[in-house]
């Protein structure tokens, strides 16, 4: 991100913001509400377009792609919300087996991949539940592994554990430095400083759209 | 491709099974839009096939100066026959119109005649096909103007006539027609507009996935035309039966029969697929832009 500002019509957003994240890089973004992490996140996915500045996410950049190749960028990004955004009418396993049907795999080659995500996030035996049949941290690991699924370039959790307790939180947390340790990289979204101090991770600050201290 | 192609199906079809009622409703109203514009198409081509026959009906006889000697006659007739409209023409030479004459009134106009005072004439029979109301004045004006040709009789009014109750019926069948299509559509805009309100969450998820647009739409799409299909579908059987019924029904008093041609029946998919696309494109290009 290089001297990206956005603001909203209605004002605020974010102010001049520069950072680099790089490959399978561990990275924290920390600030009150308010203070612009979503925004920021919005902004790599190519949800919200800087208007001054240039985000540039893996081979694509702001100011330079074209609204047909935003599905391609998504393809390489694993989202993950507070709000979990599972589908509700679809069990555990057609949720995570969703994006591999939209980036086109073969239909033999997703169940194979679905339970292979399933076990890493550690829900196997739960295929058939739906959501509202999920404990909040198994939704949370539903997301995750509906992010890893599509084998994404970098992950973006934006407040993963807002709706958890702290131990769940923490088992979350870790469950994202795995990944991460397989060569993905992460950007973390979270005001929960207690959770993520002392993890030896970067740690990005953002208060009222500014980048405090990078 | 082929899988995900499958897959997009499987959408189509879970939508139509998810919301039922809005889906019924909308097969539902195809079904009677093509009941109507169905049985619109049978009484059209009952119609089309008496309005032949009345067409074929139709003539115009010219009667030639009496003084016109044979050749000129001919030649007149065969001037007639080329005038546009005109789809073939009759010589009557004297001898055949005392023929004629014998025929309809019994007696021999010669028994009270020396010399045969009937004139040569030639019937006209115009196309039948073309226009929803056939016009028969500019052609009796155009052979009234040829040179020899003395009176011209026709049926002119009652031709008239026909053809105005022709051209009314079959106006009103395009215009009631096109208003049922034009509801249809509506309703099945609104249908798939409502269940791209319900799966507002689902074509957000799809949006950050990377789905593309076409991917987040063809199911919409697949909706609607398995709502056409199914709906004209039904319609097509239930008017086979109805036809066998009323046919059985008429067997006992008339030997005819009410046929729907195998183009009727592809005609009615047709337009039903066709409206219920036209429906859901519209209503997935304004609700997903
Ligand atoms: N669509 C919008 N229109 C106008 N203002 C917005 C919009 N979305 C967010 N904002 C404002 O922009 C600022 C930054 O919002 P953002 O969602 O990035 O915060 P955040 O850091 O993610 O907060 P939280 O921790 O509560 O999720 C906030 O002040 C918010 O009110
Ligand atoms: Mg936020």
């Amino acid at each position: 991100m290089e001297n990206v500002t956005f603001s909203y019509e209605k004002g605020y957003g974010i102010k001049n913001v520069n950072f680099t994240i790089d490959d399978s890089e561990f990275t924290f973004l920390i600030g009150p509400t308010g203070s612009g992490k979503t925004t920021i996140m919005k902004l790599i996915y190519m949800s919200l377009f800087p208007q001054s500045g240039v985000v540039t996410t893996g081979k694509f950049s702001s100011d330079k792609i074209k609204k047909r190749k935003i599905p391609f960028l998504r393809r390489k990004i694993g989202m993950i919300f507070q709000d979990y955004h599972l589908l509700q009418d679809r069990n555990l396993y057609e949720n995570i087996a969703l994006p591999l049907y939209v980036v086109g795999t073969r239909h033999s080659d997703i169940s194979e991949r679905v339970e292979a995500v399933i076990d890493q996030v550690g829900l196997t035996g739960k295929e058939e539940h739906l959501p509202d049949e999920l404990s909040g941290g198994e939704q949370q690991r539903a997301c995750i592994a509906r992010a890893l699924v599509k084998e994404p370039e970098i992950i973006l959790a934006d407040e993963p554990t807002g709706n958890l307790d702290p131990i769940t939180s923490f088992e979350l947390l870790k469950l994202l430095e795995s990944v991460n340790h397989e060569g993905t990289s992460v950007l973390m979204a979270s005001h929960n400083y207690n959770l993520i101090k002392g993890r030896g991770h970067r740690i990005m600050e953002i208060q009222q759209g500014i980048l405090r201290n990078n | 491709m082929l899988d995900r192609l499958l897959f997009l199906f499987a959408e189509g079809f879970r939508n139509l099974l998810r919301h039922k009622l809005t889906v019924f409703a909308a097969v539902f109203s195809v079904f009677m839009t093509m009941i109507i514009i169905g049985s619109l198409l049978i009484i059209g081509k009952n119609t089309n096939k008496l309005i032949f026959y009345l067409r074929s009906k139709y003539k115009i006889e010219v009667f030639f100066d009496n003084d016109l000697p044979k050749r000129d006659a001919l030649n007149l007739v065969e001037d007639i026959g080329s005038i546009e409209g005109v789809r073939n023409t009759t010589f009557i030479n004297k001898e055949n119109a005392t023929r004629i004459f014998e025929k309809q009134f019994g007696e021999s106009i010669l028994d009270y005649i020396n010399s045969n005072p009937l004139p040569m004439s030639c019937v006209v029979n115009v196309n039948r096909t073309g226009d929803f109301e056939l016009d028969i004045f500019p052609i009796v004006k155009e052979i009234n103007l040829l040179q020899g040709v003395n009176n011209v009789e026709h049926q002119g009014k009652l031709i008239q006539r026909i053809e105005s109750y022709h051209n009314r019926f079959t106006k009103l069948f395009f215009i009631s027609s096109i208003i049922i299509i034009a509801i249809t559509i509506g309703i099945i805009y609104n249908t798939i507009k409502l269940t791209i309100y319900a799966k507002k969450d689902l074509i957000q998820d799809l949006h950050i996935i990377g789905a593309t647009n076409t991917f987040v739409k063809v199911p919409f799409l697949i909706e609607g035309v398995l709502q056409g299909l199914i709906g004209s579908s039904i319609a097509f059987v239930a008017l086979s039966i109805a036809l066998k019924i009323g046919n059985s029904l008429i067997s006992q008093f008339a030997s005819m029969t009410i046929r729907m041609d195998p183009a009727a029946a592809s005609v009615m998919l047709v337009i039903g697929v066709l409206i219920s696309f036209i429906g859901s494109f519209l209503s997935v290009s304004r609700f997903l832009p």
